[in-house]
This record gives C-alpha cells, sequence and structure tokens, in this order.
C-alpha cells in the first residue's frame, strides 16, 4: 500500500510542476486552424465578405500579411510584402473593389481586390502618429477613413490623398495628455445620427457626425482612474460602451451613455487584475478581448453590472513567468476581430502569427437576432447602415 | 523516497510564495480570516456607516486606542485595551450641540510633550453649522482611564471646512508637530508652541490662530492638476541624509519633501504621471525611504509599489511608474495603510483588514488577512443608504484605518461599519526595523528623544 500511496503523491507533485502545453482553454472553445508566422502578428483585419476568406495582419516589423482562409484548418500565407511602418489597418470596399488602410507614421491605401498581388495605390504623411484606423461608411453614402493619432482624430474620405475633411482635437479634459489611442463609428437607428466613438487623453468621448461639417460632442466619460482611454467599442444600441485603458490593472469597465458627463462605470470585467487588456471587439452579449498574456477572453457582457467570464483561449502558461507582472514585456494575444457570417474568431499572437476559433454556440453575429441595430465593426458597404 | 520527502518539502513552499488568495465575498463559512490571524477583540460602535480612522498609543504602559466617528456620533470612543481580549470602551467624546453640525471626526492622532500625553482629533464641519473653521480639537489625555481635558481647537478660519488628515511628528529639531491637510498646503504646527498658548489667560476667541503655524508643505505644481491639496502625508526621519522627509498624497500624485527646515520645505521628488494614477490619497515609505507605497481612493486602483531610488539619486525628478502592484479583491480597493517592513498592514474597505509582505515590492504577496466587513461588495444603493455617499462609487463602506502596536505587534483596525477590532499575527510579536536589517522608523514617534536615537 506504501509504495502505491506514495507513487500517488509523487505523481500528484509532478503533476503540480509539470508545465501546461503551449495553449490551453475552456471545454467552449475550438481551436479551427493556425499559422505561424515568423517574428509574430501585431494587428489584423478579417475581410467579411463571405466570398472572400481572407484575413489581412501587420507582422511586428510592419509588412503586410495575406492569409487565405478557404479552409479555415489549414490558412494559407497568401502574401507578404513591405508596407511601410504600419502598425494598425482598417477595409473598406467601394464599387466591386475592397481595399486596405495601413496607419503608422504615414497612410497607406492598398487595393486587395486581388489579395494575392496588392496594389499600393497612394501614400500620405499624416502628421501624427497613427494609433488607429476605422473605415464607416457614413449615413450620408460616403465611405470615411477615420484615423486616431498622437494629436488628433483626422476623418479622410477613401481618397486619402486630399487631406482630412474634418479634424478632431482632444476635448479639455484633467491631465496633460493629448491625443487619442482608439476610434470606430456607428449610426444609431433612434437618433438617426452617425457616432464617432473615441478613446485617449483624458479617457472616452461620443461625437454625432451627422453632419461632418459640425462635429457635436454628445458624451465625455473621465474617470478618475482613466488618464488614457485605449478603446471604446460601443455596444448596437449605442447606450453602453466597453473601454479599456492604457495600463496594466486595468479592468475593462463598462460605461453608460446616457449623460453628457459620465464619471462612474456601470460595471467592469477583467480575468486576473494583473493583465493587460488591448482590445476589445463587441457582439453583444459577447465581449471579445485581446488579454496579451491571458491570451483572447469571450466575456458576457448581458448584464453590464455583472460581466463575467465564458470562454477563454490562452497560448502561453502563465505560471510559468518569472518576471513581476508590471515589467513584463507584450507577449500574447494583441488583436481580436470576429467573422459576422460565420462567427470565426481571429487572435493575432505576437509571438506565434494567427489563431482561428469557434465559440461554442457562437455561429455568426446579427444584431437583429438579439433584438438591436445590427451595427458593430463590420459595415454593409453596399447599402449602408442599418436603420437609416 | 529522499526524492518524494524533497518534493513534498518544495511543495508547500512554492505553494506560499504564490501569497494567500482572499476568499470570495461573503466569506465561505469559517474562512473569514487567515489561519495565522487571531481575532482579540471586536466591539461595535454604533450604526453601520459611522466610524472612520484609528490611533493606538505606543507606550506600553498606556493601553489605549481611539476611533474617530463621523457620522450620527460625531467625536471618538476610547478603548481601554489593558486586556486586549476584554477592551472595553472606557470614554465616549461628542462635540456639543452634535445635531447642528454638518460632518464630524476623521483622524486621530496622539503625542507627548513634556511628560504628558495628547490625543489630537482632526474633524471636519461644514459651514451652514457651527466649528467650520475647526481643524482638530486638542485633548490632554495622560489622566486616562480617569479623565481626558479638551485643551483647545485648532482654527483655521482662512480655510475652513477642517482637517481630513493629520500626523504627528517629532521634528529632528525637537519640536512636536502637527502636519494637517488645509486648503492648498499641509500646515504645520508646533504643538509645544499651541499647548503654550492655551496655557495663558487670554481666552481662546481672543488668540491669533496661527501662532502655532510654523510651516506650509505645498503642493508642486504641475501641468492640468487633479486637484491642489493633500489628501493625507506621513513624515519620517531619514538617517542617512539626516533629513526629516514628507510624503504627501494630493495634486496628480504623489510628492517628497525635505522638512528639515520648516520655513523653505524643499521639493526632492514627485510621482506623476503613473499610468491610472491622477490623484494621491495616501503614501508611505519603506523605513529606509527606498520604496514607497502608494493609494489612490477609486475603485479597481491596487495598491503600487514605486522605487524612488532613481529620483533620490538625481537621476530623475520625476518617477513615472509602479514596478509592482497588489490587490485584495480588483472589484474593491485598498484605504489607509501602515508600513513595519517587510510588512504593510491594509485597511481595504470591503475586504477588511490584510497583511502584505512587500519585501519583494515589485511582487507583493498577501501573507494575512481577515475580513471585517459585513455587507455585500458593490452595492451601491446599500452604500448611500448607509454611508451617505457614493465616494469611491460602490466600496465606500468597511475597515477604513489601520494601526500596529509596535511594542507587542497588536494590530487595530477600524471598520466604517463593524467598530473596532484588534488582531495578532502569527509570528508578529513585535518590530523594531533593526530586527530586519533596517532603520527604525515607521509612523511611530520617539517623543522623548526624538527621530535620531531610534536607532541607538
Amino acid at each position: 500500500m506504501k509504495p502505491l500511496l506514495g507513487a500517488l503523491w509523487l505523481a500528484l507533485v509532478l503533476g503540480a510542476f509539470q508545465p501546461a502545453g503551449a495553449q490551453s482553454s475552456t471545454r467552449n472553445i475550438t481551436l479551427v486552424g493556425t499559422l505561424t508566422i515568423e517574428g509574430g502578428l501585431q494587428a489584423l483585419h478579417a475581410d467579411q465578405d463571405p466570398d472572400r476568406p481572407w484575413v489581412y495582419a501587420l507582422d511586428v516589423s510592419g509588412r503586410l500579411i495575406v492569409v487565405n482562409l478557404a479552409d479555415p484548418a489549414g490558412p494559407t500565407l497568401s502574401y507578404r510584402g513591405a508596407a511601410g511602418s504600419a502598425r494598425v489597418m482598417t477595409a473598406f470596399k467601394e464599387g466591386s473593389d475592397f481595399f486596405l488602410v495601413l496607419g503608422g507614421e504615414s497612410l497607406v491605401t492598398i487595393n486587395v481586390t486581388d489579395p494575392a498581388s496588392p496594389e499600393i495605390l497612394e501614400s500620405v504623411e499624416a502628421g501624427q502618429r497613427i494609433a488607429d484606423l476605422f473605415a464607416y461608411k457614413h449615413s450620408s453614402g460616403n465611405v470615411l477613413i477615420l484615423a486616431a493619432g498622437s494629436e488628433t482624430v483626422q476623418v479622410f474620405d477613401a481618397g486619402i490623398e486630399s487631406g482630412p475633411l474634418q479634424t478632431i482635437d482632444t476635448p479639455d479634459h484633467p491631465g496633460p495628455n493629448v491625443g487619442f489611442e482608439d476610434v470606430f463609428a456607428g449610426f444609431e437607428p433612434e437618433t438617426q445620427q452617425d457616432r464617432l466613438y473615441a478613446a485617449g487623453a483624458g479617457g472616452y468621448y461620443v461625437y454625432d457626425i451627422t453632419d461632418l461639417d459640425n462635429p457635436k460632442l454628445r458624451t465625455t466619460i473621465h474617470s478618475a482612474a482613466v488618464q488614457r482611454g485605449r478603446v471604446m467599442a460601443p455596444i448596437s444600441h449605442g447606450g453602453h460602451a466597453l473601454t479599456l485603458a492604457s495600463y496594466r490593472t486595468a479592468p475593462m469597465r463598462i460605461f453608460q451613455l446616457s449623460q453628457e458627463r459620465v464619471r462612474t462605470a456601470l460595471g467592469a470585467w477583467t480575468d486576473n487584475w494583473q493583465s493587460e487588456l488591448v482590445d476589445v471587439v463587441a457582439r453583444w452579449p459577447f465581449a471579445f478581448v485581446a488579454a496579451l498574456e491571458h491570451g483572447l477572453q469571450v466575456v458576457n457582457v448581458y448584464d453590464f453590472g455583472a460581466p463575467y467570464t465564458d470562454a477563454w483561449f490562452r497560448t502561453s502558461d502563465t505560471s510559468e513567468f518569472t518576471s513581476p507582472p508590471l515589467a513584463r514585456p507584450p507577449q500574447g494575444i494583441i488583436d481580436v476581430d470576429v467573422r459576422n457570417h460565420d462567427g470565426l474568431i481571429l487572435a493575432a499572437d505576437l509571438d506565434h502569427g494567427l489563431w482561428l476559433l469557434k465559440l461554442e454556440a457562437f455561429m455568426g453575429w446579427h444584431g437583429h437576432s438579439w433584438g438591436l441595430p445590427n451595427m458593430s465593426d463590420v459595415q454593409d458597404w453596399d447599402h449602408g447602415p442599418d436603420g437609416k | 523516497m529522499r526524492l518524494l520527502v524533497t518534493l513534498l518539502l518544495l511543495w508547500p513552499a512554492g505553494v506560499l510564495a504564490q501569497g494567500l488568495s482572499h476568499p470570495s465575498h461573503p466569506p465561505p463559512p469559517g474562512q473569514r480570516g487567515s489561519e495565522n490571524i487571531s481575532v482579540v477583540a471586536h466591539l461595535p460602535l454604533g450604526r453601520p456607516g459611522s466610524v472612520s480612522d484609528v490611533e493606538v498609543e505606543q507606550d506600553p504602559d498606556r493601553p489605549y486606542a481611539y476611533v474617530a466617528r463621523r457620522v450620527h456620533a460625531k467625536g471618538f470612543d476610547v478603548i481601554d485595551l489593558s486586556d486586549p481580549r476584554r477592551a472595553r470602551v472606557i470614554y465616549r467624546w461628542r462635540i456639543a450641540n452634535e445635531d447642528l453640525h454638518q460632518g464630524g471626526a476623521m483622524d486621530g492622532r496622539y503625542f507627548k510633550h513634556d511628560g504628558r500625553y495628547y490625543y489630537v482629533q482632526s474633524v471636519q464641519f461644514r459651514q451652514g453649522g457651527p466649528n467650520s473653521d475647526v481643524g482638530a480639537i486638542v485633548f490632554d489625555v495622560t489622566d486616562l482611564p480617569e479623565a481626558i481635558v479638551e485643551v483647545g481647537r485648532i482654527r483655521q478660519s482662512d480655510t475652513p471646512g477642517g482637517f481630513h488628515n493629520i500626523f504627528t511628528y517629532k521634528h529632528s529639531a525637537g519640536a512636536p508637530l502637527l502636519f494637517a491637510t488645509s486648503g492648498r498646503h499641509a500646515k504645520v504646527f508646533d504643538l509645544a508652541r499651541f499647548l503654550e498658548g492655551y496655557q495663558t489667560e487670554m481666552e481662546a476667541a481672543l488668540q491669533d490662530e496661527n501662532h502655532a503655524l510654523v510651516g506650509r508643505v505645498p503642493v508642486a505644481e504641475s501641468e492640468n492638476m487633479w486637484s491642489r491639496g493633500y489628501h493625507d502625508f506621513y513624515i519620517g526621519y531619514h538617517p542617512e541624509s539626516g533629513q526629516d522627509r514628507f510624503y504627501g498624497g494630493g495634486g496628480s500624485g504623489y510628492y517628497v519633501y525635505d522638512v528639515s527646515d520648516l520655513g523653505s520645505p524643499e521639493l526632492l521628488l514627485t510621482i506623476l504621471n503613473v499610468p491610472g494614477v491622477s490623484w494621491g490619497h495616501t503614501f508611505t515609505p519603506s523605513p529606509d525611504g527606498r520604496y514607497a507605497v502608494g493609494e489612490t481612493e477609486f475603485q479597481y486602483q491596487p495598491l503600487r509599489f514605486f522605487d524612488m531610488k532613481p529620483a533620490l539619486d538625481g537621476e530623475v525628478d520625476n518617477i513615472d511608474h509602479a514596478i509592482g502592484a497588489w490587490h485584495a479583491d480588483w472589484r474593491s480597493l485598498a484605504h489607509n495603510h501602515e508600513v513595519r517592513w517587510p510588512y504593510l498592514f491594509v485597511a481595504g474597505y470591503e475586504t477588511g483588514m490584510s497583511v502584505v509582505n512587500m519585501e519583494n515590492p515589485a511582487n507583493p504577496l498577501t501573507v494575512a488577512y481577515y475580513d471585517t466587513f459585513n455587507g455585500r461588495h458593490n452595492n451601491r444603493e446599500e452604500v448611500m443608504a448607509r454611508a451617505g455617499s457614493p465616494y469611491t462609487w460602490n466600496v465606500y463602506d468597511g475597515a477604513w484605518g489601520v494601526d500596529v502596536r509596535n511594542h507587542d505587534g497588536l494590530i487595530v483596525v477600524s471598520d466604517m461599519s463593524t467598530g473596532f477590532w484588534a488582531f495578532r499575527m502569527d509570528g508578529f510579536n513585535r518590530w523594531d526595523g533593526r530586527d530586519y536589517g533596517m532603520p527604525n522608523i515607521s509612523s511611530v514617534q520617539n517623543w522623548d528623544d526624538g527621530p535620531q536615537a531610534n536607532d541607538e
């Protein structure tokens, strides 16, 4: 009996020290496919057209990468080429052509109608460091390119070489920061307004940009613990927003946008308070969060006051880290996107490359299925915003 | 078999190296505290929400603690700890015409001068009621348990609203000092001079209210400041430099001044533009003055640990990042704290009392806890009803203050709603910095011989 007990203890003890596998997940996450990209990825953007199984990405050197997802279980590299010093990207469609806009110190427009041979069309100096890009189909029918930068939010039309149509400065706020980190736009059917959501110096801001010549600041969120907002992702009814702040230990805060000035979060979520949450994509009732070494997290935000973790996928074993949390260099999942027509989740990994995942019972997303406007970062390029 | 034994020995060590995790709230039955914490005393003091800070006397012959009362009751309670397991309230001081006063008592500190003991109770009374010009009330408590006598009131009519926080300090030049939050400064009062003033025949109302005011520590200017005053501070002697140093939280972060010359405080460093820190609340250094713990009183904010060496060495003027952080529960926030290196004693509002090992400030670990709070966490409506304020949003309730008695390691806590607590932690029977290779510097003062004598 003694040798048996000893062996049992040994197995338990060794089990406790045994490193976990490189990836781990909750039962309700399925790893569909993966593609190792040497040097890792820093950004990605899924093509949302069901007939275009592509994902565009930027590696850590700023090179453009196009991956063919025709077989999600076996993604293949279609293109890899220089694209300046790009850090962020967005995509739009005009007519029957598909385009990317890449941002860094400059803005570059690329025709990717044939993704195997992208064609650089134009490149302009941004005049500021671009931190985020968002392509939006305005209710007027125009395609707008929104660029959040180290000084302002610039609004371009599809031809970026003609310069910005509008520039939005950092609003007055407590603290010395300037500029923006993130921008998003969506149409709100109830008010028939196009709204711009921005994160940056001082917190978070919502503008009415229906009349692009006269943007109106509608809501300001100055939360005491957020000197600089990192991401602002509205829920599709426009009444609430998921927000991230630009520092480790900050949870995802959820704010109600019903007042002009907001200070207090309605709810908050984190998987681990030492995490750094760097990106969030909203598909109510889910939020898909890129949490660096804590992987991809799926959060149920059905109750904004009590969000909870629904699923996760990790690419590294955090218990193996030896450096203190605040001294840890960025690693792991840095960007996330969700393909609405089939629910495919795409995650960019700073170390590994591309991960393709499915969440159990999440076969796709359309706002109407949840009784909401069909508003997300995915645009209807042919018909304009839902509810117009 | 030897391998098995070795592994079994290593396993718990590995687990302990991660620190303890606070239980969920409410805690499972029987798990309100960690196994290494013993409850010595618990005295509910009245209506929930009525309690603020706590102070314990440090003289082994004076077993008294003071608990300030800020809502419903306005004053302080004196607790006799002669037999800590039979702690009892022996005196309840309340301001006259209590109902007319808008506000209450906040921070309390004691000091000793010329062989007598005094307790200073800070108050904050708003205009619209009486005594809005009073910042603190000084009591002679030498004759406890028989009697306490009000000596006088420190008034600042140019900055009404009272003193939110105070700190009594034995300056290296010999004076017993009171540092007090007031307007845009930490005002410094010479308590010996204050007492002398009240020993004259002149009526208090005719005396110069600034006769004991000997210094003002400013908040260093920076761009677009969150606030202009201090919230809280700590003053400690720095043996290596021979300086009296002021560590203040407020403005847009944290500030360290050399206050050796009270007439001209010299800014040594700032801790500003730290992500997540727009304002400083409480700021306490390690005994050697190298590291500091900073708190911002906002929900979801951890305690942060700063290494001030690069600024103290002149490499930078400002520290803009923390090297470590600690939370008991990320949904809550820590409130006041006391450093007894390598331990940090935390009054964590809804998470109760925690003890943190900060020997490695980059990786602080919970080593003990006791949950003193009964209510639900994050219950905004309940907190509003009980405490009358949405301050810190929905976590403004529970353990407010903590103090540690150095000669025997007794830990005392004031909980806004559950009252006074006294604890002991296994293996912590006293604190003297020298036992840990540190200067013997803490919030505890050497009233007889001054800070220079602490390490003799």
